[in-house]
């Protein structure tokens, strides 16, 4: 408990949070919510939409950079372990080829880098998604267990320079196409 | 250029009747000077990388629109008018095949066309039950009128629903395709075993139809993109181009040249790993002299440069980058074909072949131009009753539309 508690309660709002029945509607509520001032805003839908990285204006390249890379690592890895074991480690003649048979080596050198570039890009995304994550204030939202259904979200935090509590909430509740709005405890 | 020529696609068009007309005409005038200095032979190998060429092309136009009424996806919607515009020059494929036909009564195409050379070798005596004129002519022809009625069926069911609107038609198409294009994988693999896997009577690779097949369909996919998001400064298809379909059908381009990578590579890697007398030819000879390097191009050209390009979103996006890659896949595929169709008749890249590669050339040009012809004179029909975009199917305009609005809202 810091001392800080004491003097100043700590304010229980997360955000706030609008509810749609169709992919369409979330998609120009994020871009309308970008064109009002908002900046920290997240969608939540049960599948990837289209332009949804652009209307929040997402522009992280972080995740597929260290897919690739893994990948990239991945067929060096496959490539140099197979010149290892067949050239250095354990020379073997098969079929009079030459000890380098690199053809050969190609099935394997690619698995490696599908292997790899998945796991860099599973762990990869654990960790900038700061999971694993036992609680998170989103799941407040009153019927929020439709995200994975057929429901679409947009959230804007309080965090948000420009948010405030009743015009937030009247400018979410004067979108297209939306079923409900409420605020959101932490 | 004036304003209307800014709008409507016909200008271009008929540019591309032109320079298809003139390209016959060289390419004709090619042959010809061969054809009277009595080089038979050699005419029947140049018309042979022509016809394969654009005879694929025409074969990947009749997989997409059997994909498309199968399927009725979005993607293949934008690029539906260009397919079914390629598969008006089966008609002419079936002229240059009676020249192929030709070439093999007369013995100086096919070895096995000659029973003086199956005599000799019992593998290909075993052979002789399929590799024979009968079985060439007759299945060459029920290949053809498949095509031809097939396409000509689905293509005017999609013309006559563009005026009547009725819903039934398109219903029909979609259970009328999907066996016709089950037929049509088949049908093709048996044509491209005789027309072009038989060059070489000893040598067999049983994806090779496949190879066909996903080259072809490729290539009509980049044909497309070319056509659709090079005049994207033209009506229809400035109401078409969203980022979300140039990020679909980049897919699919990227898909099939994946898929056209495996297909290519497993082929190579089992015949070189089985390292047999009668499979292994077809890749020396394709590896001797200047042609390994030609090969190398190719990985790079046909695989790594577009892969890595259409990879990422920002290309597929940006509609003056993505119409460029898709015209270098265009490029790349016709230096492929080459390094795959002339070894068949002329091992190494050797100083007094250079006439004969010239003459491939001339081949590759005299139908190529007809075939051009063909395609922009039915583009321009369709431009003139305006239906470029099927005009009973507004899916994509209705998603332009949705988008443009969206932005204007917010």
């Amino acid at each position: 408990m810091s001392s800080h508690h004491n003097h100043e309660p700590v304010d229980p709002t997360f955000g706030t949070v609008a509810e749609f029945d169709d992919p369409d509607a979330l998609l120009s509520a994020a871009h309308r919510a970008h064109e009002a001032g908002f900046r920290h805003v997240e969608a939540y839908s049960p599948f990837p939409i289209h332009g949804m990285d652009e209307a929040l204006k997402f522009d992280d390249a972080r995740l597929p950079w260290a897919t690739f890379l893994g990948g990239l690592g991945g067929c060096a890895i496959g490539f140099l372990g197979l010149y290892y074991t067949n050239v250095v480690d354990y020379p073997w003649n098969v079929g009079g080829r030459p000890l380098f048979s690199w053809p050969q080596f190609l099935p394997i050198t690619y698995e490696c880098t599908i292997l790899f570039a998945a796991l860099s890009a599973f762990f990869f995304q654990f960790a900038l998604n700061g999971l694993p994550k036992p609680y998170h204030s989103i799941f407040n939202t009153p019927n929020f267990a439709r995200a994975t259904q057929d429901r679409f979200f947009l959230l804007i935090e309080k965090t948000d320079p420009q948010y405030d509590s009743s015009e937030t909430a009247s400018f979410l509740s004067g979108l297209r196409g939306v079923i409900n709005v409420s605020e959101v405890e932490k | 250029m004036s304003v209307m020529n800014q709008t409507s696609p016909i200008p271009t068009f008929k540019r591309a009747q032109n320079v298809g007309g003139i390209l016959f005409l060289l390419g004709v005038i090619g042959l010809g000077i061969a054809l009277i200095s009595g080089d038979t032979k050699a005419f029947f190998a140049s018309f042979t990388f022509g016809f394969v060429f654009w005879m694929t092309l025409t074969l990947g136009c009749c997989t997409l629109v059997y994909l498309h009424h199968s399927i009725r996806a979005t993607w293949s919607l934008s690029i539906l008018r260009i397919a079914e515009a390629g598969t008006k020059a089966l008609p002419l494929m079936l002229v240059c095949w009676l020249v192929m036909a030709v070439g093999m009564l007369s013995r100086q195409l096919y070895m096995w066309s000659n029973p003086a050379n199956m005599a000799g070798s019992e593998v290909l005596q075993r052979k002789t039950w399929f590799l024979n004129p009968t079985t060439y002519i007759v299945l060459s022809l029920i290949c053809f009128a498949f095509w031809i009625l097939t396409t000509w069926r689905l293509n005017e069911s999609s013309r006559l629903q563009d005026e009547t609107r009725d819903q039934r038609l398109s219903e029909n198409r979609a259970s009328f395709a999907p066996p016709a294009g089950v037929i049509h994988v088949v049908l093709l693999t048996f044509a491209i075993t005789l027309w072009v896997m038989s060059l070489d009577p000893y040598w067999v690779s049983t994806i090779y139809g496949v190879w066909f097949m996903i080259y072809g369909l490729r290539l009509v996919i980049a044909l497309g993109i070319a056509v659709v998001w090079g005049l994207r400064n033209t009506r229809p298809f400035n109401e078409l181009i969203t980022k979300k379909l140039g990020a679909d059908v980049g897919n699919m381009l990227l898909g099939l040249t994946m898929f056209w990578a495996y297909v290519t590579v497993s082929q190579f890697l089992i015949i070189w790993s089985a390292n047999l007398p009668e499979e292994i030819p077809f890749y020396i000879n394709r590896f001797t002299g200047p042609m390994v390097y030609l090969g190398g191009f190719l990985v790079i050209a046909q695989f790594f440069a577009p892969f890595l390009c259409l990879i990422g979103m920002r290309n597929k996006r940006a509609p003056h980058i993505f119409w460029r890659i898709a015209v270098w896949i265009i490029i790349a595929s016709i230096i492929d074909m080459f390094w795959q169709i002339t070894p068949f008749f002329k091992v190494g890249f050797l100083s007094e072949n250079l006439l004969w590669y010239a003459l491939d050339f001339a081949a590759f040009a005299a139908i190529g131009g007809a075939w051009v012809w063909v395609f922009a004179s039915d583009l321009i029909k369709t431009a003139q009753r305006n239906a470029l975009i099927p005009l009973h199917d507004t899916r994509l305009v209705d998603s332009f539309r949705e988008v443009a609005e969206g932005h204007a809202h917010a």
